[in-house]
């Protein structure tokens, strides 16, 4: 596709998100409860275009997952988040939660917007089956564990709103703290799956494409170290082991290995799992 | 022309025992009611006796107005007290003032805790009760079903009922603010005081289970513990209980703090920090207030419980502005129909008029062909509708600007239509006047 329509069409998906951002702030600053509903629409609206944005690059450049730059990645990564918000947390839906994924949104995408056709990313061509399974499957485990992390952000301000003994806003506006704990194991727990489930297909991608099941390399090591802290908390939180503010903080903690594992190695200039150069 | 009239008294500057003896008691309403149908049989009545507002609405022709000495007379001879004794107490609105007044009252504006649901529920029953003993007849009826109408849309549309602003209310909220829905949280209560029974009522009511009563006075609890089928407890037993409950209400008579930071800080370690709520409604204080230092405990005493009730209240008053908007808006809907159903009679009579005139025309015709007198009574027929059209408008305009009266005089000076008259003697019936 003519790459100028790319970016207006992904520009369009960045300015609604952040469009639906507003609205949550109006409606947040207590505009009138339909904002709300508006903002909603709009994030559908915007995760409509950002799905055409990727649909007409696949098209266009044959592969599957369009990953070939890093402003693509940044645009992926935003769209899987974006999906596992709408799709499979329709159900527990807040508008907390949109309050922050709509900026967040629009700015990843923004972030992308800026390096779409520069800074290519070291990721080889995604035509193997086991790689197109391994992308997806890591990026939507990503994605599930900044969704658990905005949570466990929510989860705290509501903590520190009770503590207060205020009754201010974000006290009226945010979930109970049950509820949020639940936001906050729930993508946890698909992530803890999701991730095991990319590191298994990445044994077999990488056995098919280099001969050898484990390669060395920094971020094999950390991602496989993150999938089990992850797993640690999960299991010791289902396990009615670790519950409330201190359960809330390590899924804070964790998530800042997230962070370092996805841009921090690529920092390091070392391996297969640079998001760009 | 129609009057609306509301005469009574309220909360607001009038004394409790005069509230007391003016209120209509349930049993005594259908008498106040069969009074009000023999004394002012063509006037229109509704009684709204709550605790807080003893208010008396009518709506009647303008002809017979309603003189406030008379309603005071009857609320004194009713309720058997002397007129100087409320009075200086009563206030009396008409017109739009009073339109306005039974939407602002069924709102929850003119309440003493702004947007209570409470007065809603009681205005439908006041309404039913008026109903039934048919005392609201068209004007009324609108104008009570409007004002329900509006006082559900202004609680859908703002959230001037929202935030709870009781001290049993708000335990709840904070409750669900950290257990989420309740269902089935376990309660512990130290101690049988009123108001930590009203809390466990309103706890128990969204959800929670009573597990535990702690009292010294062992008759006193037992009784407690039953009627909210717990288990009465010893002075010994219940700190170890901790573990067992997930919500604690603290109202004892002891002098000093009997739950310690110590004895939570124990709990919460073996609850695997799961979060506890402590409601100390004690004065003095029961709960050492160190204890809210700790993580996923949260304490709230008395006046912290009353800090979120004023809270709440205030985000209540914020939404003030967006309801009286409403209110507004219903009253300016209200009088335009109430306009234009004072227009009614005079729109028959101009038709009748004119197609007397059309008739009176084919008449001196005498015998025409069929066809030809079909396309005469067509014509005719045309000329009165596009004749008719302009003083039609002209009435819906002046009906929507409040100066309909003065439209009604002129179409009836100009058509020689008579004396403006009652809806009654053209025949508009109660079922057209309430459509």
């Amino acid at each position: 596709m003519n790459p100028t329509l790319s970016f207006l069409i992904l520009s369009c998906a960045a300015a609604i998100y952040l469009l639906a951002f507003l609205f949550h702030l109006a409606a947040f600053l207590g505009t009138g409860e339909n904002m709300n509903r508006w903002a909603l629409v709009l994030v559908r609206v915007a995760f409509l275009v950002h799905t055409f944005f990727f649909f007409s690059e696949t098209r266009a450049q044959g592969l599957v997952i369009p990953v070939s730059s890093f402003g693509q990645v940044m645009a992926f990564f935003s769209w899987s988040l974006a999906f596992v918000y709408l799709v499979l947390l329709a159900k527990i839906q807040s508008e907390s939660f949109g309050l922050i994924l709509a900026p967040l949104l629009s700015l990843l995408v923004g972030i992308g917007l800026g390096r779409l056709d520069t800074g290519q990313s070291s990721l080889p061509a995604p035509t193997n089956p086991y790689f197109i399974l391994h992308l997806g499957t890591a990026f939507f485990a990503y994605a599930s564990f900044t969704l658990s992390f905005v949570a466990a952000l929510l989860y705290l301000i509501q903590h520190r709103e009770l503590k207060r003994k205020r009754g201010g806003t974000f006290y009226h506006r945010l979930p109970s703290l049950e509820a949020l704990e639940g936001l906050i194991y729930q993508p946890m727990a698909w992530g803890v799956f999701l991730l095991f489930s990319a590191i298994g297909v990445g044994f077999l991608w990488s056995k098919s494409a280099f001969g050898t099941y484990w390669l060395w390399e920094p971020k094999t090591i950390s991602t496989l170290v993150i999938g089990l802290l992850y797993l640690i908390l999960v299991v010791s939180h289902y396990g009615a082991r670790s519950r409330g503010k201190r359960a809330a903080v390590m899924s804070l903690v964790a998530f800042s290995f997230v962070f370092l594992n996805f841009f921090g190695i690529s920092l390091l200039g070392k391996g297969l799992h640079q998001i760009f150069k | 022309m129609i009057q609306f009239l509301v005469y009574g008294i309220h909360y607001k500057n009038c004394p409790v025992e005069i509230r007391e003896t003016l209120h209509f008691r349930e049993r005594r309403l259908p008498e106040a009611y069969e009074w009000v149908r023999r004394e002012w049989p063509s006037v229109e009545t509704l009684i709204l006796s709550t605790c807080n507002r003893v208010e008396l609405y009518f709506s009647a022709e303008a002809t017979s107005p309603l003189q406030s000495e008379t309603i005071a007379e009857f609320l004194s001879a009713f309720h058997g007290i002397e007129r100087s004794q409320f009075e200086s107490y009563a206030y009396r609105l008409e017109g739009r003032t009073a339109i306005e007044h039974l939407f602002r009252v069924a709102s929850g504006l003119d309440s003493m805790v702004v947007g209570e649901n409470e007065i809603l529920g009681q205005l439908r029953e006041a309404f039913r009760a008026a109903n039934e003993a048919g005392t609201v007849d068209s004007f009324l009826f609108r104008w009570a079903e409007r004002a329900l109408r509006v006082g559900k849309l202004i609680r859908t549309k703002t959230k001037i009922n929202e935030g709870a602003v009781s001290i049993p209310s708000v335990a709840v909220e904070l409750a669900e603010k950290i257990f989420g829905r309740l269902s089935g949280e376990k309660i512990m209560v130290l101690g049988t005081g009123e108001m930590s029974g009203l809390t466990l009522q309103n706890l128990r009511e969204a959800g929670a289970e009573a597990l535990y009563v702690m009292s010294r006075n062992e008759e006193r609890g037992r009784s407690l513990a039953e009627s909210f089928g717990a288990h009465w407890v010893s002075n010994e037993e219940w700190e170890d209980l901790l573990i067992k409950i997930d919500i604690l209400i603290a109202s004892t008579s002891a002098p000093h703090p009997i739950v310690k930071q110590d004895a939570v800080q124990r709990a919460i370690a073996k609850r695997r920090h799961r979060p506890l709520f402590l409601i100390d409604i004690a004065v003095p204080r029961n709960i050492e207030s160190e204890v809210h230092a700790l993580d996923d405990v949260y304490l709230y005493n008395i006046d912290d419980l009353q800090e979120v009730a004023q809270s709440n209240l205030k985000l209540r008053h914020r939404e003030i502005r967006e309801a009286e908007g409403y209110v507004e808006k219903a009253v300016e809907e209200f009088l335009a129909w109430a306009e234009q159903l004072e227009a009614g009679p005079t729109i028959q009579r101009l038709q009748a008029y004119f197609d007397e005139l059309v008739e009176e025309e084919i008449k001196r015709l005498g015998s025409l062909p069929t066809e030809e007198k079909e396309r005469f009574q067509e014509f005719a027929h045309r000329l009165r509708s596009k004749f008719l059209h302009g003083p039609f408008e002209t009435l819906k305009e002046s009906s929507q600007l409040g100066t309909v009266r003065k439209t009604l005089e002129a179409i009836h000076g100009l058509f020689r239509l008579g004396h403006i008259s009652k809806r009654d003697e053209i025949g508009i019936s109660d079922r057209d006047a309430r459509q």
